[in-house]
């Protein structure tokens, strides 16, 4: 897989790095790969090799090339693989982006996350489209991108709820009659807690396990805290579509005064109820 | 689509429709310069100018004229601006629904803007310049309240989910609202009924009307008393200012003359209904069928033994007996062009397809073979004998064999022969898909059928004289129709084919009836 942006193709660097190779092995300093240590007498791999051979271009090494201190080239790269649950398991590497912020997105749902001290971040997430797509994008801008194949998503209902900042909402949800205890989980992603933070939460149930008809009730809580008591809080809910499809609607939830701090406001018309026929 | 228009074209508007005036003075003139009017700017609705002129109040089309003068309402700005109040069952999921596919549609994008559940406003934005082209405020509380709202000018859509009272229709007169009984004054926007429930492991699968309003009074307490166990029954119903609470008293329990015990369990909303009962076995509650929850319907028995189970089917035909519209009522105000809009996409197939998705009844049309209807033919058997005899049940079954049944059926309201509100519905709606050619070279037989009170004879001219009345206002109602485009015939067959039980007077209700076939 390929950065969209700074793409470099693989054999490109490979040579590249034979290229250094060879001709640093006096010192062995691999990690100055890139730069060109030469003394003005001695002429390049690449000057000989065109003595010697016409045609010979040289390859390009794009001048950001750059590896990490542990050596790894800094190209990023981003795998999914599909677990149990319709769901998938993203994992991202960044090896020159230890510590990072990154941002991740599929199909309009959008959470941060931090990469490790190697620039790696494993994140499992629950799809919402068979024909699932996810980006990860890096403070500078830089995203990858790459597909899963999920048809398992059509024994599951959906829905979520994002939103920036340090609101702390909840999805609520109530399985009543469903006699089985809880089948439906709630998903958190996007732990990091700072004001442009994204957060992303996913009620998931088992719709196709289901051998009758219900309902389940959905709703959001939101707790009216210091920082969230008399101000706007901006909230996208997606749910299947009326007519089909995801629908995103954008909330603005007028949050009660601070005297009401530690109360939590309660809307049960926001989430439709998940409506369950069996037949 | 046009609300981006009135955008354009359109300025200030504020909240209680027409604005209140601003004292100031404009000038309108024509596009061809050659007439102009000069005074005092009393309201813009986002299309029409209203003005104080010399020669009094002039209202003028925003299109026709240009605005010159302090007074002038800033047309870049203008965000058309109405309030929807009223019936709580409409504005949970039904309404939000409708707006936000009413916007999809338009090509507009929503933000929500939510103060709690019964408090929230829409805002219609367009996609690329993020400009505001409508708000639409709704306050949920319930039809009485939202009557209540239009009358003092804070709402200019109702949502209802019974008809407009007479006090309320005077009331609505004298604030200069206009005839709200008028047809143009409410829509239809849903169907709906009052359905009792049990939880899922009560044993009950049927209930008589008058055992279930002996129930709510408080002369039956044991489920014992009904077939069932010995254990005491705990009633759960809506708070009693609710339209639907309102409906079920006058229904069920306004037919055995009972009033409602004070040991009812009273919930602001069905879902509260229904949740409460699915919990308890020895419960029952009475709900709305397009909010069933996990709760187990109850059918409605009659004493003769026929029985009804609320269906899609059963309230548009309306033969369920506690079916119940869902209207939305607008003052004879003019109101802002994105609301005119959103009235006629209520009619749309989109919106009727809203309608069936969120679990409320939608009003399409649908056919009925005879050979879905055997249970009603077998009553009929069941039910002939001195006055219907076998060779008027084989008259009927021979006229009706070759046709189908829709579900659009007209009814009167009781001991009278003025329609219900749904059969005046119906009425428009026939005739509009008359008009757009939908039943063309075929044969629409309206008809008619009667209760058993009475001779047969009597009945049997009743009934054609009841169906005669329905064709005369569809036909009335179809201003476009051809004489030859379809043909429109009447068949009349008295008591013979009982719905229901005539021993009450919903039974009779039912009974009496213009069905719609199709051949």
């Amino acid at each position: 897989m390929l950065d969209k942006k700074n793409g470099t193709p693989l054999s490109t660097i490979f040579f590249a790095i034979v290229t250094a190779c060879f001709f640093t092995q006096s010192n062995g300093a691999l990690a100055q790969a890139g730069s060109t240590p030469a003394s003005s007498n001695q002429s390049t791999l690449a000057d000989r090799v065109n003595s010697s051979e016409q045609d010979y271009t040289s390859p390009q090494i794009s001048s950001d090339q750059a590896f990490s201190p542990l050596g790894l080239a800094c190209d990023l790269t981003l795998n999914a693989t599909k677990s149990v649950g319709a769901m998938v398991t993203l994992t991202f590497k960044a090896p020159c982006h230890a510590h990072e912020i990154i941002t991740i997105t599929h199909q309009g749902l959008q959470f941060t996350t931090r990469t490790s001290e190697v620039g790696h971040a494993t994140v499992q997430l629950p799809v919402l489209v068979a024909a699932a797509s996810f980006d990860v994008t890096l403070l500078n801008g830089s995203t990858i991108s790459t597909t899963a194949h999920v048809p398992e998503v059509s024994d599951y209902h959906r829905v979520a709820l994002q939103w920036t900042g340090e609101s702390g909402l909840e999805i609520h949800a109530l399985e009543i009659g469903t006699a089985h205890g809880q089948r439906g989980r709630i998903i958190t992603l996007g732990k990091l807690d700072f004001p442009t933070a994204k957060h992303v939460k996913i009620y998931s149930f088992p719709t196709a396990q289901m051998q009758t008809s219900g309902v389940v009730r959905l709703g959001l809580n939101a707790k009216v805290t210091a920082k969230t008591c008399n101000k706007e809080i901006k909230v996208q809910t997606l749910q299947s579509g009326v007519t089909g499809g995801i629908s995103i609607t954008d909330l603005a939830l007028l949050m009660p005064s601070c005297d009401a701090i530690g109360d939590v406001l309660m809307l049960n018309n926001i989430l439709r109820d998940l409506k369950i026929e069996q037949n | 689509m046009n609300i981006l228009r009135v955008a354009a074209l359109v300025a200030l508007f504020i909240t209680g429709l027409f604005a209140p005036a601003m004292a100031q003075d404009v000038t309108l003139t024509s596009r061809d310069g050659k007439v102009s009017v000069s005074g005092t700017l009393l309201s813009f609705d986002g299309e029409f100018y209203r003005v104080k002129s010399i020669y009094g109040a002039l209202t003028l089309d925003g299109t026709g004229v240009t605005c010159a003068g302090v007074g002038c309402p800033n047309l870049e700005t203008y965000v058309a601006e109405f309030s929807i109040s009223g019936a709580r069952p409409m504005g949970e999921a039904l309404m939000p629904a409708l707006v936000e596919t009413f916007a999809k549609q338009s090509g507009m994008r929503v933000r929500k803007i939510v103060q709690d559940d019964t408090h929230y406003t829409y805002v219609l934005h367009h996609p690329d310049t993020g400009k505001d082209v409508a708000r639409i405020g709704f306050r949920i509380t319930n039809t009485t309240a939202g009557f209540a709202e239009m009358l003092n000018g804070d709402a200019q859509m109702v949502l209802a989910t019974r008809e407009i009272t007479a006090a309320e229709v005077k009331a609505a007169h004298k604030a200069g609202l206009g005839n709200m009984k008028r047809a143009a004054r409410s829509r239809i926007v849903a169907l709906d009924g009052l359905v009792p429930v049990v939880a899922r492991d009560n044993p009950a699968s049927m209930i008589s009307l008058v055992d279930l309003a002996k129930i709510y009074a408080g002369d039956i307490t044991n489920w014992q008393e009904i077939g069932g166990t010995d254990a005491p029954i705990y009633l759960h119903l809506f708070t009693p200012n609710s339209g639907l609470a309102q409906q079920f008293e006058t229904d069920v329990m306004g037919s055995e003359k009972l009033d409602l015990t004070a040991s009812i369990m009273r919930h602001a909303t069905a879902v509260d209904v229904v949740d409460a009962v699915t919990k308890d076995p020895f419960s029952i509650g009475v709900t709305r069928f397009s909010e069933l929850g996990n709760t187990k319907m109850l059918a409605l028995r009659g004493a003769c033994g026929m029985a009804f189970s609320a269906t899609r089917q059963s309230l548009k035909t309306k033969d369920y007996p506690l079916a119940i519209p869902l209207f939305i009522y607008t003052p004879a105000q003019r109101l802002p062009k994105a609301a005119r809009e959103f009235l006629a996409f209520l009619r749309s197939p989109a919106a009727q397809q809203v309608v069936r998705q969120i679990g409320f009844v939608d009003q399409t049309v649908d056919r009925i073979g005879l050979e879905n209807q055997g249970k009603r033919f077998a009553n009929a058997i069941a039910a002939a004998g001195k006055e219907t005899g076998l060779m008027d049940l084989k008259q009927m079954v021979e006229t009706l064999r070759p046709a189908s049944r829709l579900t659009i059926t007209f009814r009167f309201n009781t001991g009278s022969s003025s329609l219900d509100a749904q059969s005046r519905s119906n009425v428009v709606l026939l005739a509009r898909l008359l008009e757009a050619g939908a039943y063309d070279g075929r044969e629409l037989m309206f008809v008619g059928f009667s209760d058993g009170q009475g001779a047969a004879n009597g009945n049997q001219v009743i009934s054609q004289r009841r169906a005669k009345a329905v064709r005369a206002a569809v036909k009335l109602a179809a201003t476009t129709l051809q004489s030859d485009q379809v043909m429109l015939s009447i068949k009349a067959f008295g008591e013979a084919l009982p719905m229901a039980c005539d021993d009450t007077e919903w039974g009779r209700q039912v009974n009496r009836r213009v069905e719609v076939w199709i051949k």
